[in-house]
């Protein structure tokens, strides 16, 4: 019998635990709303009670780019409604949002906003076809239409004639290197962080001007440099128009880790504005990388190809 | 005269003071013919003299032996329970020093410690990092908890302790814990007045003054930990007693060292006073109790602002990843903000009764409540110029019930309630309302414990059922969040 109660007490203590919101923070999902509710699973569509409606839903575009933070979402809502269910269709999780005033514009309803932000791994480009759905709820449980509002998840792109692009996954200090095929007795020419654009030395009688730089290639950023963190993790050498013909060799130089322990990069060729790389590479850099020179020619060498 | 003559060489051969024969070495006899024989019936009478002194030498002589005899006995039983003697006490003090190895050679030296190593698992834990802190939110893990290793120096009119603690709470850190210098007026059982000047608890109700090795709950009541977070903090204390009253009043900086922003530091001049008078008693052989009421004043502090230079922002207003025009914000520098002190005080009791039925097997029940203002530095931090701009009144108890099952179990029931913010309000349907931050835990213990040699071990499993209003229902209305915890704790003191 003592251990029939105390079985019973363990099993209530248990069941106990079993009730109650999701701690979960909800940084799996794509679509996620910092310092809401998070509710496992994907927000339901089918249809349940015909009221309180989401009566509009207000945001600055519906344009996105993966990654993409701080977005503004606002609305209204019907009477009654004490909350808001916010998801992206298909997520693996959604989220409460409490209404806050009442509407100015139509008596009875409620507005609500947020701010919302999108995982960088959200699909994009053609598979970027986003449909974010709203419910309202109230406090006895009833659960509006859902209201659907279409978005385009849009794949980043640099255009250019030759684009090399390098990108890596933790907070280091990576640079890239780009040796552009040699000009003869003018020696190496090298874009790096040091020297960002493509144009030889200038002379006293021919003064380069900002165009002229960016036709000759250029380095768009040199991200993390000396660890003071941007959170870009990308540096591109792009050619708008055209792009010298020959050989080009592409290094990756480990400048600081920032004490992280590794950084996973990976070299992307593309060419004639395409969406997809041409020539790919990937690598890894350790502490071991970061010892070496870090000037002209520095790096270890991730491609080599004849444009 | 024949007792004379035989008298006679008794008296020639006594020994002198300070000699210690107990029968003196009785001479050679004379020979007979020495005598003057003047007749037969001298003759006669000087056989039979000289016979009775053949006798009487036999005699003290037979009495040497006997004695002799006797002595040697005695001493060597003497010897053998010397020995026996000896034997025992050092078996004894070789036992009692086997079994409570702290005590050293030195007996005002005591040098203990104890190691609590944790299995947590908790219903909020992720594998991911908090998006403000980076830190960690798997809380699924082996954890060191504490680490104690200390000395303690006690004689009668000082005293001393120094002790560190090492975990792995927050990563390896090692930090001292308990330093005091104490001189004290020694009393009966506890000094009439100490006073201390160092690192020490704080004298506040029951909770924060156990100490951890004996507390059966894993960890404190959430209140306690909230006004008191690491308990220690840098001062100076009188306590005492008398008979059966217990006081302690104590200046400490106010920033214990389980604080988050200044641990062990003071940014502000005023120190906080703390106070408990209470009582213990054992008002019989089975019953125990003790009480007391506690009181606690000091000043917070609220941190300034450095001045700010101008800065140029970018704003993404139309949210499309690029600058367009007008996205640029100017924001003027602005002068730094001054720091500030506010007031903050607590008051509480607590009382305690132990109940022993039998040698190993009794009940203990305690309870503490304190009201507080300001005080909370851990939980809910209190900060009247924050974002709030107005007092945090807070509100805290619990009840604990500890159940001795012989010599090496022990189940515990502890429920305690913490409301970090009593005039906490919540907007739902566009109205202000009043809303609850309380949250609530009913923990569950049991114990396995033994000691072998003077070394203690404990298996202790607790089950916390956490109660809050910190989920959001469909509805969005406030709703308890999962986060109970399970905790095994294996812990080994000396």
């Amino acid at each position: 019998m003592r251990f029939l109660s105390l079985g019973l007490v363990a099993g209530g203590l248990l069941f106990a635990g079993c009730s109650g919101a999701n701690p979960s923070s909800g940084q799996r999902a794509l679509f996620r709303i910092q310092n809401a509710q998070y509710i496992a699973g994907p927000i339901d569509t089918s249809p349940r009670d015909p009221s309180p409606a989401v009566a509009n839903v207000s945001t600055q575009n519906n344009d996105l780019f993966p990654g993409v933070s701080n977005k503004k979402i606002s609305g209204s809502v019907g009477p009654n409604s004490t909350a808001v269910l916010v998801g992206l269709q298909g997520d693996v999780g959604h989220w409460v949002v409490p209404v806050q005033d009442l509407d100015q514009n139509t008596i009875g309803n409620y507005t609500f906003s947020f701010s919302a932000s999108f995982s960088p791994l959200t699909p994009a480009g053609d598979a970027g076809n986003l449909l974010l759905v709203l419910r309202a709820t109230t406090r006895d449980g009833q659960v509006g239409p859902p209201y659907s509002q279409a978005m385009q998840m849009d794949q980043p792109r640099i255009a250019g004639a030759l684009v090399i692009s390098l990108d890596w996954d933790t907070e280091a200090d990576l640079d890239l290197h780009v040796q552009l095929p040699s000009d003869g007795d003018a020696g190496v020419n090298e874009i790096w962080s040091r020297k960002p654009s493509g144009l030889p030395p200038a002379t006293a009688s021919t003064a380069p001007t900002v165009d002229a730089g960016m036709q000759a290639g250029y380095l768009d950023f040199d991200s993390n440099s000396q660890c003071v963190i941007d959170g870009r993790r990308a540096e591109n050498v792009i050619f708008p128009t055209t792009a010298p013909n020959g050989r080009y060799v592409v290094r990756v130089d480990t400048f600081s880790l920032c004490g992280e322990a590794t950084a996973r990069w990976r070299v992307r060729v593309f060419t004639n504005n395409g969406a997809d790389p041409v020539l790919q590479a990937v690598g890894q850099s350790t502490d071991i990388d970061t010892r070496f020179p870090h000037g002209q020619g520095a790096g270890v060498q991730a491609l080599v190809f004849d444009y | 005269m024949g007792l004379l003559c035989a008298g006679a060489p008794l008296g020639l051969a006594r020994p002198a003071l300070g000699q210690t024969l107990p029968f003196a070495q009785v001479p050679d006899s004379v020979p007979a013919e020495n005598f003057p024989v003047t007749s037969d019936e001298g003759r006669k009478e000087t056989a039979e003299l000289a016979a009775q002194l053949a006798q009487q030498r036999a005699e003290l002589a037979k009495l040497r032996d006997d004695f002799q005899t006797k002595l040697a006995d005695e001493r060597a039983a003497r010897e053998a329970a010397e020995a026996r003697a000896q034997t025992n006490a050092r078996a004894e003090v070789e036992a009692t020093l086997k079994a409570n190895p702290s005590l050293t050679r030195s007996e005002w030296l005591t040098i203990s410690g104890f190691v609590q190593a944790d299995l947590n698992v908790s219903q909020a834990s992720q594998d991911q990092l908090n998006s403000s802190t980076a830190a960690p939110l798997n809380d699924n893990r082996f954890l060191l908890r504490r680490m104690r290793l200390g000395a303690v120096v006690d004689q009668q009119y000082f005293a001393g302790v120094v002790e560190i603690d090492a975990n792995t709470v927050n990563g390896a850190q090692v930090r001292p814990m308990d330093v005091e210098a104490t001189v004290k007026w020694p009393g009966g059982s506890v000094s009439l007045a100490a006073l201390t000047v160092g690192l020490f608890k704080i004298p506040f109700g029951f909770e924060v003054i156990e100490r951890d090795r004996d507390r059966l709950f894993t960890e404190r009541s959430t209140f306690i930990r909230a006004f008191f977070p690491g308990e220690y903090d840098l001062g100076a204390r009188l306590a005492g007693g008398w008979r059966f009253v217990r006081y302690a009043l104590a200046v400490q900086n106010g920033e214990p060292i389980g604080e988050s922003t200044f641990p062990v530091r003071d940014p502000n001049q005023a120190k906080d006073i703390t106070g408990r008078l209470g009582i213990v008693s054992q008002i019989s052989d089975k019953v125990s109790v003790q009480a007391g009421f506690s009181a606690l004043t000091g000043k917070g502090f609220h941190k300034g602002t450095p001045p700010t230079k101008p800065t140029l922002t970018w704003q993404d207003l139309n949210e499309d990843g690029r600058y367009t025009a007008g996205e640029l914000i100017v924001s003027p520098g602005t002068s730094g903000q001054p720091s500030q002190n506010f007031s903050r005080y607590a008051v509480g009791a607590d009382a305690l009764v132990s109940l022993r039925y039998f040698k190993n097997a009794g009940t203990t029940i305690y309870a503490e409540f304190a009201r507080a203002n300001n005080l909370d530095r851990w939980f809910l931090i209190a900060d009247p110029y924050g974002p709030l701009g107005r007092d945090l009144r807070e509100w805290g108890y619990y009840v604990a019930a500890v159940q001795d099952l012989g010599r090496h179990f022990r189940l515990g029931l502890r429920y305690d309630y913490y409301n970090p913010d009593l005039d906490s309000t919540d907007r739902q349907a566009a109205v202000a309302v009043p809303s609850s931050q309380a949250i609530s835990t009913l923990s569950a213990a049991a114990a396995l414990v033994g000691s072998v040699g003077g070394i203690s071990g404990r298996f202790v499993a607790e089950y916390d059922v956490v109660s809050d209003h910190q989920g959001r229902d469909s509805s969005g209305m406030p709703t308890d969040l999962k986060n109970n915890v399970f905790t095994l704790r294996a812990e080994v003191a000396f």
